[in-house]
């Protein structure tokens, strides 16, 4: 008795002639399917496929999102840069007080401010340093504070320290851009051995110290015996 | 007994903090006046500005004086912040005609400091800017010297 094959039916497939027929009568008919469930089928077809995404793909996104940080970092660090090597020096605000414009402030400056107002030469509008809508005597002190103040030139040395290594042409621009408020000003008439202790606050200001006619701002020069808080 | 027991812990307690901080040193402190000089030789002398400071550390800055010229007789500018500090920058200009302005040596200010102990203090003179009547820059040498008390 011969064994049965069970891969005969395979070799030789036969479906039956009630499921042939059926299937002939479903292909006459037409085939409709709603868009709505056409774009469901799509969706899940494209979510089933991002799992099948190449790698390279991923790493690819990675590496510009890395690139365009990196071209956008040097742009800022070149905006810096400029910004900081290239600023206009009438923008510092140290600037106004160079009035010779030998690129410092020292007491030079009111030196020639004080000229300039005495003999009724032009003056710049910039020059109105204490920002009282006058260029007179107060400004002239203002610049001379400034020229003797210790904070000033501290972190002044600091900065131009800081930036020789990088570029020596521009320390005195860069420099001056660094400095703040001058401290407040004041002269004493004579410290003597005498005064084992001073005070260290309500120094004298200064009466005037050069021939300024009295017509020029004399109105805005404070009182001799004005007296201002130095702590 | 007991009762003062609390009272002589603290009084005991007292002394030896008492005894137990350092005594205060016995440094001498005295004053020193320093002119300040400026030679600007033929030049008439319109302004200046210079730095002196103190390089050891026991000389303070108590006060400023003005010159000897009647140009620069008052105190000249100088930051406040400087007094009690071991440096100053002072500075002066006069506006006067060149014949009402020094010419040669002059002593255009004094510095008053306080030195204490009894180490003398080293100074140091910087001359920064000096200017003629015109504005102009001038060749002028700076010296100091200690006043003899």
């Amino acid at each position: 008795m011969a064994e049965q094959d069970p891969n005969r039916e395979e070799e030789n497939p036969q479906a039956p002639a009630s499921l042939v027929e059926a299937l002939n009568h479903l292909q006459k008919e037409p085939l409709s399917v709603p868009p709505a469930l056409d774009e469901i089928v799509l969706r899940k077809a494209r979510e089933h496929l991002q799992k099948f995404e190449r790698p390279e793909f991923g790493r690819k996104r990675w590496v510009s999102w890395v690139a365009w940080a990196a071209i956008a970092a040097c742009l800022a660090m070149a905006a810096w840069l400029a910004e900081r090597f290239h600023r206009p020096q009438d923008d510092s605000p140290l600037s106004r007080e160079d009035v010779n414009r030998d690129g410092r402030v020292d007491i030079l400056d009111a030196f020639v401010l004080a000229r300039q107002i005495e003999t009724g030469g032009t003056l710049d509008p910039r020059w109105d340093i204490n920002g009282d809508g006058r260029i007179d005597r107060g400004d002239v002190k203002a610049i001379a504070a400034r020229a003797v103040s210790l904070a000033i030139r501290s972190s002044t040395k600091r900065a131009e320290d800081n930036r020789q290594p990088f570029r020596t042409g521009a320390r005195t621009a860069l420099s001056a851009r660094s400095r703040g408020q001058a401290s407040v000003y004041a002269k004493r008439p004579v410290a003597t051995p005498e005064a084992r202790l001073l005070p260290r606050c309500n120094f004298l200001l200064p009466e005037s110290r050069t021939t300024i006619p009295s017509g020029l701002g004399g109105g805005l020069v404070p009182p001799a015996d004005e007296r201002r808080d130095c702590s | 007994m007991n009762r003062l027991r609390p009272a002589l812990l603290l009084l005991a307690a007292l002394l030896g903090a008492l005894l137990a901080q350092p005594a205060a040193p016995n440094q001498r402190v005295r004053f020193q006046a320093v002119d300040i000089f400026i030679d600007s030789k033929e030049s008439p002398l319109a302004a200046y500005q210079l730095e002196f400071s103190a390089k050891t550390g026991n000389a303070r800055v108590v006060g400023v004086e003005g010159g000897e010229h009647s140009a620069f007789n008052e105190a000249p500018y100088y930051d406040p912040k400087a007094i009690q500090q071991e440096r100053v920058i002072i500075a002066a200009f006069n506006t006067g005609a060149a014949d009402q302005l020094p010419k040669g040596k002059t002593r255009v200010a004094t510095i008053h400091v306080q030195i204490t102990g009894d180490q003398s203090p080293e100074f140091k003179l910087n001359l920064e800017t000096a200017a003629d009547s015109d504005g102009k820059r001038a060749s002028v040498e700076a010296t100091f010297q200690e006043r003899k008390p």
